[in-house]
């Protein structure tokens, strides 16, 4: 499916315009350019698509080779806008790495420091907070290195919701999640969307459907999709229809839990639709569902 | 973790700063000041110098001003616990991997880096409490001389944040785990290597080098001396150390990157520039007027000295030293009150004085001769013989020894107190004999019968003594002694010799600087041991009723033995005889030996 045309709102409080990432003779993002607006956004892509470099660039660690982007009303070309930017923002990288020898809550207050929240009783008192909302308040004295990998991703989160980020870049925050903290962070996260902007970069598409406003699909470095979760599964719309046998004409087809058999592609003639998720317009509309699953 | 779990607060506590916040420098130097001190380096560092610290200045009565001194080495230790632990602080993101997101935090790395800088405070402040609490123990135990330097005080802490600045600077231009410990390895050849290897070529002043430049260096050992004779440049020691530790942490910011270039780049050369001011200030040697005031207060110490008269003796110390005179007063009274009560106390003058050898080594830098010259300024200078302390004085040394030592140093001194009380003065400006006949016996006798462990001392002397001599079998002791026990012993206990003049074994004790002082012939203290064997009182009244004949200087130790109704002794003849001489051969040393008095 073509690039439908990026939404580029007027109260967008991200805007990316032509921007071009290379890391030798690979394109990691060719000429992207999207706006966000306050509210949860979610960034679907495979594997090497170009998410994370997408999201440094908003967490301003790495700089654009061309374009222009625009974080929060300001340039983070410029040092000073940066700084300005970054005491606004709240990162997750993808791997964050860990002081490991800290326990969670000397890890997260260290992070506190260096985002200024140099009150140490109210810093202190923030960070049991967002530990709280991480459901770590049990374990915070707890040494990293003795924390699941589970939990220190919930470590991680807690860093990048210190103070009261305007913007908060969450890359794959859910990954190695049970079901229980990933409704724990999806209530979280509603909340904080309310009224700031959050860009959640993930391979879960339920996730994206339970929390995103928002959608952006990127692939092999360009944007391929923006609009809302229910925009991304109509691009499924009447391509989705289920058998009792596999059906030939079905780009991709899988045996659900009742025996039948879910396909994608382009219906058959007598076929009868079903209603298309968020996952099966994201699959249909990276080509190739296998990339798409990786 | 319920998923029923009641609303969650996400509204913040506290909120980043706006725009003009309020930088993280100083909050993130306190926490890793926190975990600096909490650091495996640097608590064994500071373990290491601790113990260092409670070891140093042992046997000897502090003076605080060499022990200020003496803490700057005991805190090596922790310099290279601190130059390792502030590496890894400053490696920590590399290691971890959490670079990307601190560089998403609003603190940029030059800020952090200026941070664990800053965080070295808390290392250096235990450095120096670590020092002071050394002083506070010495100063507790109420006989500690001397004011200790700030400069020289401060020098320690100096050292370890300099050390702090280059595992910083280390971890930000090369960046490996690898590269602290080389690092200590290399600081410790210059600091143990530089003293030595480096002073034999190009001089003592080349030390000052090094970050902490102790008293003793080899070749030499720097004499210690009082506080203001010590000439050690330690304010422009301190100011090399500080512009350094600057210099450094300015190029370890600069490493990190920062937009204030400029602003960087003078704070650099302006560190730089002090540094090497200052470094040129250290390397100076002792200017002429300094050595004037030393070879001053070494021919006439008493214009640097205040007295304290005790009955009939004065004492006089230079400054800063007046808590010994107790020390000595509490030796120096016993010989003069186990005289018989008809005999007059003369009239003393216990004084500090300070060796021609340690005159020697500074007056060598003063004038810029070689430190190891033969004969030294002070021979050159003929200063030695104006030196020359009147009879009625009894000079005592910038040292005093405790423990088994103490011991020695009492009976030594209480033997010169006696030997003004019951003997002649030798003219002045001749080099003395030993102290021979009658006379020597009763001195050795009062000195050891009066004196805390003299008895001991003077028995042990005879038993265990030191034989630098060939001609001297080594004792038991001497054979079983370790090297560290045997330098010990050859320079806290007696030694037997032989006087050069007439091969007459001659006893002395350790006591620097006045070695002419202490040589006793060996059978005159023979015979005072066996007179230590007899009831004091017995003795005294004895001594009483024979005192102007036995103290007279023609009365013989045969004499005294029959006077006083002890084993008769051998004749100097028959006593070379027995050593292995030849009768002719015995028959000229006790003719050399009679010339000498002995």
């Amino acid at each position: 499916m073509t690039d439908p045309s990026p939404t580029a709102a007027p109260a967008a409080a991200v805007r990316a315009d032509g921007i071009r990432v290379s890391f030798g003779r690979t394109h990691a993002l060719d000429g992207v350019s999207l706006g966000l607006s306050p509210g949860v956004s979610g960034l679907l892509g495979p594997n090497g698509a170009g998410k994370t470099t997408l999201l440094r660039l908003l967490a301003t660690v790495a700089s654009p080779d061309a374009g222009r982007l625009e974080i929060l009303g300001r340039d983070p070309a410029s040092a000073e806008q940066r700084l300005a930017i970054r005491r606004r923002l709240g990162y997750m990288p993808q791997e964050p790495g860990f002081h490991r020898a800290f326990s969670a809550f000397e890890f997260v207050d260290y992070v506190a420091i260096l985002k200024e929240l140099t009150d140490r009783r109210t810093r202190h008192a923030e960070v049991r907070r967002v530990l709280e909302l991480v459901g770590l308040s049990d374990q915070r004295h707890r040494r990293i290195r003795a924390l699941s990998g589970g939990m220190r991703r919930r470590v991680a989160l807690a860093q990048a919701l210190l103070g009261d980020p305007e913007l908060l870049v969450l890359d794959e925050p859910t990954a190695g999640l049970d079901p229980e903290q990933r409704l724990r962070f999806r209530q979280v996260i509603s909340g904080l969307g309310a009224d700031r902007v959050v860009l959640l970069s993930t391979h879960q598409t339920e996730d994206v459907a339970a929390l995103c406003r928002h959608v952006v699909v990127l692939h092999r470095g360009r944007v391929r999709f923006t609009g809302s979760p229910r925009q991304l599964a109509g691009v499924a719309q009447g391509r989705v229809w289920r058998t009792g046998e596999p059906s030939p004409g079905a780009r991709v087809s899988w045996r659900t839990g009742d025996g039948r058999f879910h396909n994608l592609g382009q219906a058959p003639p007598g076929a009868t639709p079903v209603e298309p998720t968020l996952e099966d317009g994201y699959m249909l509309l990276i080509g190739d569902p296998t990339e798409a699953a990786a | 973790m319920s998923t029923h779990a009641p609303p969650l607060s996400v509204r913040p506590v506290a909120r980043p700063t706006g725009g003009r916040g309020r930088p993280a420098t100083l909050p993130l130097a306190l926490a890793e000041s926190r975990r600096l001190l909490c650091s495996l380096p640097v608590l064994c560092g500071a373990i290491a110098s601790a113990v260092l610290l409670l070891r140093a200045d042992g046997g000897w009565l502090p003076a605080l001003h060499l022990a200020a001194i003496g803490t700057q080495r005991s805190l090596l230790p922790l310099a290279a616990g601190t130059l390792v632990a502030a590496n890894l602080t400053a490696l920590r993101s590399r290691r971890a991997r959490t670079g990307e997101l601190e560089t998403s935090t609003c603190t940029p790395a030059w800020r952090r880096t200026l941070a664990y800088l800053l965080a070295l405070a808390a290392p250096a402040l235990l450095g120096g409490v670590l020092a002071v609490l050394k002083l506070l123990l010495l100063v507790r135990g109420g006989r500690a001389a001397g004011t200790p330097d700030a400069f020289e005080l401060l020098t320690g802490p100096a050292v370890i944040w300099l050390a702090g600045t280059l595992g910083v600077l280390a971890a930000r231009w090369l960046p490996s785990v690898v590269t602290a410990p080389v690092l200590v390895v290399l600081a410790a050849v210059v600091q143990l290597g530089l003293p030595t290897k480096g002073v034999q070529s190009y001089g003592l002043a080349l030390r000052w080098l090094v970050p902490a430049v102790p008293l003793e260096v080899s070749p030499t050992v720097e004499p210690e001396l009082p506080a203001f004779l010590l000439g050690r440049p330690s304010g422009a020691h301190l100011a090399f150390l500080a512009a350094a530790a600057l210099a450094v942490g300015a190029a370890a910011v600069a490493g990190a990157g920062t937009g204030a270039r400029t602003r960087l780049r003078a704070g650099l050369a302006g560190a730089v520039a002090l540094a090497l001011v200052a470094c040129a200030a250290q390397l100076q040697p002792p200017s002429r007027a300094e050595a004037d005031r030393l070879v001053a207060a070494f021919q006439h110490p008493e214009r640097f000295q205040a007295c304290h008269r005790r009955g009939p003796v004065a004492y006089c110390a230079f400054p800063g030293y007046e808590p010994w005179i107790d020390v000595w007063a509490a030796t120096v009274e016993g010989p003069l009150e186990h005289l018989p009560r008809e005999v007059a106390r003369p009239r003393l003058t216990v004084r500090q004085m300070f060796d021609d050898a340690a005159l020697d080594r500074r007056l060598a830098r003063s004038l810029g001769l070689p430190d190891s010259g033969n004969p030294g300024p002070v021979h050159l200078l003929g200063v030695v013989a104006a030196q020359d302390p009147a009879p009625d004085v009894v000079p005592v040394d910038m040292t005093w020894p405790t423990g088994p030592a103490e011991r020695d140093a009492r009976l030594a001194l209480a033997s010169r107190v006696a030997a003004r009380a019951v003997m002649r003065p030798s003219p002045r400006g001749e080099e003395p004999p030993p102290r021979c006949q009658a006379p020597a016996v009763v001195a050795l006798w009062l000195a050891a019968s009066s004196t805390h462990g003299g008895k001991e001392a003077l028995r042990q002397a005879l038993v265990t003594n030191v034989a630098l001599d060939a001609g001297l079998a080594p004792t038991p002791e001497l054979l079983r002694a370790s090297p560290a026990e045997l330098q010990r012993i050859t320079q806290h206990r007696s030694a037997i010799s032989f006087d050069p003049h007439s091969g007459y074994p001659v006893l002395s004790w350790f006591d620097p600087g006045h070695e002419d002082e202490g040589e006793w012939g060996l059978e005159e203290a023979n015979l005072a041991v066996q007179l230590l064997e007899r009831p004091d009182a017995a003795v005294r009244a004895q001594l009483a009723r024979h005192w102007d004949e036995l103290t007279a200087p023609g009365t013989t130790r045969q004499e005294l033995a029959h006077r006083l109704g002890l084993p008769p002794v051998p004749s100097l003849e028959e006593l070379f005889t027995r050593r292995g001489a030849t009768r002719a051969q015995a028959a000229a040393a006790a003719r050399a030996a009679r010339r000498q008095g002995c």
